[in-house]
């Protein structure tokens, strides 16, 4: 048992008929961080979110949460969104809080429930039923009712999914807060711009089995690399076919070039010089989407390079 | 038109709509097959009826009567459908003579306790009080008087009521009339014209007198010790105490527990499920609705027969509702509704939509109901062994049970402490059972389990 880790998972598998939905992960997360669950969809986050949060036992392997296995931890200490949104809707929001904050045990939700309130933008709603809500509001609905408590873990899947710019950064401040308040937060997203600002550490799963694992430092230096961004003043030039490009992402007007192993972008500059005038050339380091694209595959619209 | 396609399509196509195709039928003949059943296979039985002729001068002629007509069912009758004989249900009667104690009234009362002790006894189904003056036409003015009372604690007895009752007032009326017109019973004369038989009944049956009058059984008051005489039987009591209290209990758990179903299939849809499992172990969830659950349907009785009461209070009818009955009811009302609730819970677990669920319920539904196909039989004898063993089963405990206790006061207390406790068991296993099926099926979707799904959830809880 690790008492740095909040969570511990060795060689977990989950199974269900013949499908394996969580293949031998190993996964640690310290406390007091926010980690980031990614992955496409279908690959095994919500249900390796589900073994955390012991709605499943795994078939194979140890899930350890808060040094406690065979599901010894507290739901009173562990705060669970789950991907699916799900509320009574015929409830008004502060008697559905109040419900949800006495099952964690709080015993006077009442202050807490007006401070979240609040803190989300939510204070006049407090005596509207549920379905009078929009998606964006029911779901801040929920994750304050999953957080409500202070628990020490907090399972987040999908806390941005459906929110508009302005409430995905309010709940961005207020998974931050949480942090600071001593909140392990564990969130699964596909908004990689957004995971690779706010996690100290990321998990990458894809068809059940563990791709990557770390902090930003360690992912970079084990997946990074040397990153292009080239737009040509000739729309119609396609630079796959470029010496030492391995592959070219069209990113509206520009190109996302992968390099091959051992290039660097001074050594292929020359090659795409004699594919057409440049506007833009552009070399930094790796992006978590550009990991994630190349570690899972392209998606529809990229092309690939020989 | 397009949206009524789709829905017809999709209702008749459904396995839940095969199924219901044969099984409604199906139930419905079963009600009446069970009904049948258990009347064609009823064993043969006899019932010793007491016989206390305080006529006087007669003493043991009417019983004697009696017992050269020892009554049976016709041993073979023809079964109007397929034309064959079949033995019928054989059911003797047997009077007995019981001296007749001296004329005062104490003698009489006394007599009469005694002899309801030997009712309860089951020594005898009953007994006969033959009024002294019975066989005398009552005179113009002379007070009301029931010429013969028959005592009992089974008032809807068929078998005494068809076979016995017109016996004895037979006997008894033949003397009567014979006392009148002796020559109307001339040996060999073989008719009366109707002038001389209307004549007869006319002064055998003169106002001022009934004929067979049903009371209860005799007793003494364990409060102050006194003799106190049967009071009428009462109807009331005898028939509409149980079946409405049976109808209620019956209508509560269907009020109370299949809300419960379609509660966790909206849980289940509404995505509800997982939320509350971030917070609570399924079983804490089951446990929470089914009290909840009891709460209500409790309460919803208490209303019920509180209510009843207060209104039958009103117009003097509320001794019909007695204390104990009351407790007894809320005893047998909370555990049927922690059975029932928990069976609702765990199909609702199970399904994802009602039509899933109808397949599932159908031998619930059935199981539930059989008690109610059975009612009049255990109103009619009460500690029959038939009353006795369905009191015990513990789908059946909760409204066996209070209709015998409606209709027999002084049950032994271990009966229906004997059906608490099997009740009691068996609710215990069919909440781990629904546990078992909630945990799981709780946060499944998509199709219904099949039998064997639910047999290796309950079994490896998976």
């Amino acid at each position: 048992m690790s008492n740095a880790d909040a969570v511990v998972l060795e060689q977990v598998t989950k199974r269900f008929g013949n499908h394996i939905a969580v293949d031998k992960v190993d996964l640690r997360v310290k406390y007091g961080a926010i980690h980031g669950f990614l992955g496409p969809n279908g690959s095994g986050k919500t249900t390796t979110l589900r073994l955390i949060m012991r709605l499943f036992a795994p078939d194979e392997g140890r899930v350890e949460v808060m040094g406690e296995d065979h599901g010894g931890c507290s739901r009173d200490e562990v705060g669970y969104l789950p991907e699916e949104r799900g509320l009574y809707k015929t409830m008004k929001v502060g008697d559905l809080l109040n419900f949800l904050a006495r099952l964690k045990g709080v015993r006077q939700p009442g202050p807490l429930i007006d401070e979240w309130l609040e803190r989300l933008q939510l204070s006049e709603w407090k005596n509207k039923k549920v379905e009078a809500l929009s998606k964006g509001m029911a779901q801040k609905v929920q994750f304050i009712g999953a957080v409500i408590s202070r628990p020490k873990l907090a399972l987040l899947d999908e806390p941005f999914s459906g929110l508009d710019p302005v409430n995905a950064l309010v709940m961005r401040e207020a998974l931050v807060r949480l942090r600071e308040e001593g909140t392990t937060v564990i969130l699964s997203t596909h908004d990689l711009a957004l995971a690779e600002q706010m996690c100290d550490s990321f998990f990458l799963i894809h068809k059940g089995k563990n791709l990557l694992s770390g902090t930003w430092a360690e992912v970079q230096r084990d997946h990074g690399g040397e990153r292009v961004r080239i737009s040509f003043v000739d729309p119609g030039v396609r630079p796959m076919n470029a010496y030492g490009i391995a592959s070219a992402i069209p990113t509206g007007e520009a190109w996302e070039l992968r390099l091959y192993a051992g290039e660097t972008p001074e050594s292929v500059l020359p090659g795409l010089l004699n594919l057409g005038k440049i506007r833009r050339f552009e070399t930094g380091q790796s992006s978590l989407s550009d990991i994630f694209l190349r570690l899972v595959g392209a998606t529809a619209g990229a092309s690939v390079g020989h | 038109m397009v949206i009524a396609r789709r829905e017809f399509r999709a209702a008749v196509g459904s396995k839940a709509f095969l199924i219901s195709i044969i099984l409604m039928p199906v139930m419905m003949l079963g009600s009446i097959g069970v009904q049948l059943a258990l009347d064609k296979f009823r064993p043969d039985e006899e019932r010793t009826l007491g016989v206390i002729d305080r006529t006087p001068g007669q003493a043991a002629r009417i019983a004697e009567t009696l017992n050269l007509l020892s009554a049976e069912s016709a041993p073979v009758q023809t079964d109007p459908l397929s034309g064959k004989a079949e033995k019928n249900r054989t059911v003797r009667i047997k009077f007995v003579a019981i001296t007749p104690s001296a004329p005062d009234a104490e003698s009489i009362l006394k007599q009469r306790v005694e002899t309801a002790d030997r009712v309860r006894k089951r020594e005898l189904s009953g007994f006969f009080d033959i009024h002294p003056e019975s066989l005398t036409t009552p005179a113009k003015d002379a007070p009301a008087r029931d010429d013969v009372t028959y005592y009992t604690d089974r008032a809807f007895d068929r078998d005494v009521l068809t076979m016995a009752s017109g016996k004895v007032l037979a006997a008894v009326y033949l003397q009567r009339a014979a006392k009148i017109n002796p020559l109307l019973l001339v040996k060999g004369r073989t008719s009366y014209t109707p002038e001389e038989l209307a004549a007869l009944i006319r002064e055998t049956s003169k106002a001022g007198a009934r004929g067979l009058a049903m009371k209860d059984l005799p007793h003494m008051d364990a409060t102050s010790g006194q003799l106190v005489d049967g009071e009428e039987a009462k109807i009331a009591e005898n028939l509409i105490v149980p079946l409405v209290l049976v109808m209620l209990m019956f209508m509560v758990i269907m009020i109370g527990a299949s809300p419960l179903l379609q509660a966790v299939i909206e849980e289940k849809m509404q995505r509800i499920a997982e939320v509350l499992l971030g917070s609570a172990r399924p079983f804490e969830i089951l446990m929470g609705k089914l009290l909840g659950m009891t709460a209500v349907g409790v309460l919803l009785a208490l209303v019920y027969l509180l209510g009843g009461a207060f209104i039958a209070s009103r117009f003097d009818a509320g001794r019909f509702l007695r204390a104990d009955l009351v407790i007894w009811f809320v005893v047998f009302e909370t555990m049927a509704l922690l059975m029932f609730g928990s069976v609702f819970l765990a199909v609702g677990s199970a399904v994802s939509d009602i039509k899933q669920a109808q397949t599932l319920l159908t031998p619930v539904t059935l199981v539930m109901t059989i008690p109610l196909f059975v009612l009049m039989r255990v109103i009619e004898d009460p500690s029959s062994g038939l009353a006795r063993w369905l009191s015990l089963f513990p789908t059946a405990t909760p409204m066996m049970m209070l209709a015998r206790i409606a209709l027999q006061p002084d049950l032994p207390l271990w009966e229906p402490l004997l059906g608490v406790f099997l009740m009691l068991i068996t609710t215990l296993f069919v909440v781990l059972v629904a546990s078992r099926i909630f945990r799981i099926g709780y946060l499944a979707q998509g199709q219904a389990p099949k039998l064997k799904d639910l047999a290796g959830w309950i079994i490896r809880g998976e």
